[in-house]
């Protein structure tokens, strides 16, 4: 094969240009790439075009899930509805405050954890072992697990709070005002542990001619990490803020599993109010908050990837001389 | 009380045959794959002689119930008893929990799924599956077996009965869409032994109830009055309708005459929604955003006394569910004292249909008839069914099973108490499940102080009045 191809190309370099035939190999050239690309755009097409024109349509009906026979486009109304439910506010508030909430603990606490981490220790491999555990743990069996270990009276976190340090037993889900504060800690488990082993995997990748110059020039401590560990894995810290963000504004599984939305709608955010707008059959109204959701997402990936680029754009121009 | 003594002794052996299984330590393996349900059944069927046996019939029968001990593991521990009479059928119970599957129930049928041949849905779904043309009539499938029918009509309460019955409304019923072994009724659960001490009866009426919560209730003991399953959506949403319809009020102004003028906001329906606020002093913390499995759990604990209005199922009296079953009794609902006030049992159930889309229908309909039949073996028909259910943790229709139980299980006579008194739980039209929904997030955020009554009416009554003007109703 090898050979064959060899031979092939000097004699076509070497052969009198025949007119028309970088057009016809273009051509085919083409042909090929659109085949080839082809399943990847039936898929896409399948799966994600699709549904989105037929929920974008969706979106402009009442289709109720009960009786199929009402169905009719009602123009803007589903939006309009919408932005006169003061739940779908508060439900946008909530899942504001959740993501900025829960980011930037688990941020700053994945942050320690890493540094923790890469400090050179005995069993620091089976340490972080370990602390990845809560990231793989189902949503479903994580979240019935933590509603037995919350429940207010019986359960096991007051059974601590209380037998164990002598504190007033604590609502925990069972209160709306201390509901939402609940679901954020458990979150935090589970995903601070992801966060901590990205930021490490970014500090490691840092060369270590550059921490023993840092070393040689006596910076140390906060510094040491303010001025060259965070600058150099600025781009990690972004992806990882950007990937959490999105995860967050989007959470549905522990919200649904361990509260439904309530107390009252005290933890009622997107995606929930989402799927509780299912269960009452409004179709039209369901697709119509999904649009929305999804502008939010796409308005707060943007922002983030564009700050991603200015910033490493400005490091480039630094770093040229 | 002829089979009483030969039931008995049936159930006891079966419990005697679980309880040895735990008593041999079998391992967990093995427990999960030999459920509680099944070697019930296991057990009964080995009793059970059929007077026909149809091994002629074969194919497989896809029947998709609610999880739990009620549903899905009724259906389970019957399933032996009908392999003995359909020998070559084979019959696969799909199961998911309750809050997810009467939304998926739905969401199959509005796409005519053809993945199952029998579902148990609720009774509230049945208009709008109707409306989605899901439901098969099963009269012409009844009609070979007239004696084995009217067995089923003399012996089932008539408004549970009729709640199979489509569509609804001033015409008379239209067909017979779906039969139902299991019953229920919302209901007054009470400690007995709590109330006995305190030297108070049953509440009798909504005062009642708020003087027997402020004698029983003593949190500092953790011992919380009252409990009842105010999570938002569809739990608020009916222990508002249950309160609603016993203080006289609806959610129309006459709901037979076809008129649908919304009639929530009303004195009745100011004085159901205030009731369900001021018993907040009492209640046990999970009260606040709890399902009816959270109200079970902590009534099973004893953390939790009193309900005046649940659906419960039978669990409480199970043994094996709680060490407080002798002490759990059930009776009538509360009645409003207004001039339009009483004693209202809202209808709970779960009916068996063939979806439009299913197949092996005769096979589907012979699994139904079989599930719903009752002890007359010339009919077809076992004690051993019964207990199949009863043993389980279901609960029954038929009052001649029922009172058959009714000494070991106080729910039993509860739901004897309540079937004359029973209402359908909910309107009998497609959009039923919407209107329950939108008054349980108003309800839920009226009782967890988010926000007034008087909102909660105003919005509860906005939105249905929009949900009826979708659907062309006015």
């Amino acid at each position: 094969m090898t050979a064959l191809t060899v031979e092939a190309r000097p004699s076509r370099a070497a052969g009198p240009p025949r007119q028309g035939r970088p057009g016809a190999v273009a051509r085919q050239q083409r042909r090929t790439a659109y085949l080839l690309l082809a399943p990847c755009v039936i898929v896409l097409l399948a799966l994600a075009i699709f549904p989105l024109i037929f929920s974008g349509t969706l979106s402009f009906k009442v289709d109720p899930l009960y009786n199929p026979d009402v169905a009719r486009f009602v123009g803007w109304r589903n939006y309009n509805d919408l932005f006169e439910d003061r739940r779908f506010w508060n439900s946008i508030e909530l899942t504001v405050i959740w993501a900025v909430v829960v980011v930037s603990i688990q941020m700053v606490l994945g942050f320690f954890l890493a540094v923790l981490l890469d400090r050179k220790m005995q069993g620091a491999g089976l340490l972080r072992t370990l602390i990845i555990i809560p990231v793989f743990i189902s949503p479903i069996a994580m979240g019935l697990t933590w509603r037995f270990i919350f429940e207010p009276v019986s359960g096991l976190a007051n059974w601590i709070l209380n037998t164990g340090f002598g504190l007033e037993k604590w609502t925990w889900l069972s209160h709306k005002d201390t509901a939402l504060m609940t679901l954020m800690l458990v979150d935090c488990w589970q995903w601070t542990p992801f966060i901590a082993l990205i930021l490490l995997a970014g500090m490691q990748s840092i060369s270590p001619e550059i921490t023993e110059a840092a070393r040689l020039d006596r910076v140390r401590g906060v510094t040491f990490y303010t001025r060259i560990v965070i600058p150099l894995i600025r781009p990690v810290i972004m992806v990882v803020i950007l990937i959490r963000l999105v995860d967050s504004i989007r959470i549905f599984d522990l919200n649904f599993i361990m509260t439904k939305g309530g107390p009252g709608s005290s933890t009622l955010m997107a995606s929930v109010y989402d799927y509780t707008i299912f269960e009452q059959g409004h179709l039209g109204l369901m697709a119509a908050y999904g649009f929305l959701i999804l502008i939010l997402i796409n308005i707060v990936v943007l922002a983030f990837l564009n700050t991603l680029y200015r910033t490493e754009k400005a490091a480039r121009a630094a770093d040229q001389p | 009380m002829r089979n009483s003594d030969h039931d008995s002794r049936a159930y006891d052996s079966a419990m005697k045959r679980i309880k040895h299984f735990r008593e041999r330590e079998l391992t967990r393996r093995q427990v999960l794959k030999a459920s509680a349900a099944t070697a019930l059944g296991a057990t009964l069927a080995a009793q059970f002689v059929p007077s026909e046996v149809h091994a002629d019939v074969g194919g497989t029968i896809v029947h998709f119930a609610s999880s739990g001990k009620r549903l899905a593991n009724s259906l389970r521990a019957v399933k032996p008893l009908f392999d003995k009479v359909f020998p070559n059928v084979e019959l696969e119970v799909v199961s998911k929990p309750m809050s997810e599957a009467l939304t998926q129930i739905n969401t199959y049928m509005r796409s005519k799924s053809d993945a199952f041949d029998v579902i148990t849905q609720d009774h509230a779904q049945f208009a709008a599956l109707d409306a989605m043309g899901a439901l098969t009539d099963l009269g012409p499938y009844l009609e070979p077996f007239p004696d084995w029918l009217a067995d089923y009509e003399q012996d089932v309460p008539e408004a549970y009965r009729h709640m199979w019955n489509l569509p609804k409304g001033p015409a008379p019923p239209g067909y017979i869409a779906a039969l139902a072994p299991d019953g229920n009724a919302m209901m007054t659960f009470y400690r007995k032994d709590v109330f006995e001490s305190a030297g108070i009866p049953v509440p009798e009426t909504w005062d009642d109830v708020i003087d027997a919560c402020k004698e029983i209730h003593d949190p500092a003991n953790e011992r919380y009055a009252y409990c009842a399953a105010m999570a938002r959506n569809f739990w608020a949403g009916y222990q508002y309708y249950g309160s609603l319809r016993s203080m006289g009020g609806d959610v129309f102004v006459d709901e037979v005459a076809e008129d649908w003028t919304v009639a929530i906001n009303t004195e009745e329906g100011y004085q159901a929604l205030k009731v369900l606020v001021d018993l907040q002093k009492y209640a046990h913390p999970v009260s606040a955003n709890a399902g009816e499995d959270e109200v079970n759990l902590v009534f099973a604990q004893g953390t939790a006394l009193y309900s005046p209005l649940t659906w419960g199922t039978a669990v409480l009296n199970d043994p094996t569910y709680t060490d407080l079953h002798e002490h759990w009794h059930m009776d009538l609902s509360p009645r409003g004292t207004g001039e339009k006030g009483g004693h209202r049992a809202l209808t709970g159930g779960f009916g068996q249909f063939m979806p439009t889309w299913g197949g092996n229908r005769e096979t589907a309909f012979a699994w139904i008839k079989f599930l719903n039949s009752g002890d007359n073996e010339d009919l077809g028909g076992s004690s051993l069914i019964a207990d199949a259910i009863v043993g389980a943790g279901g609960q029954l229709s038929r009052r001649s099973t029922l009172s058959r139980w009714s000494d070991r299980k106080p729910f039993f006579v509860g739901l004897m108490k309540a079937y004359p008194v029973c209402v359908v739980n909910a309107p009998v039209i497609p959009e039923a499940y919407a209107i329950m929904g939108a008054m349980g997030e108003e309800v839920a955020d009226a009782v967890n102080e988010e926000q007034s009554i008087e909102d909660a009416l105003a919005a509860m009554e906005k939105r249905t009045q929009r949900i009826m003007e979708d659907s062309g109703y006015v």
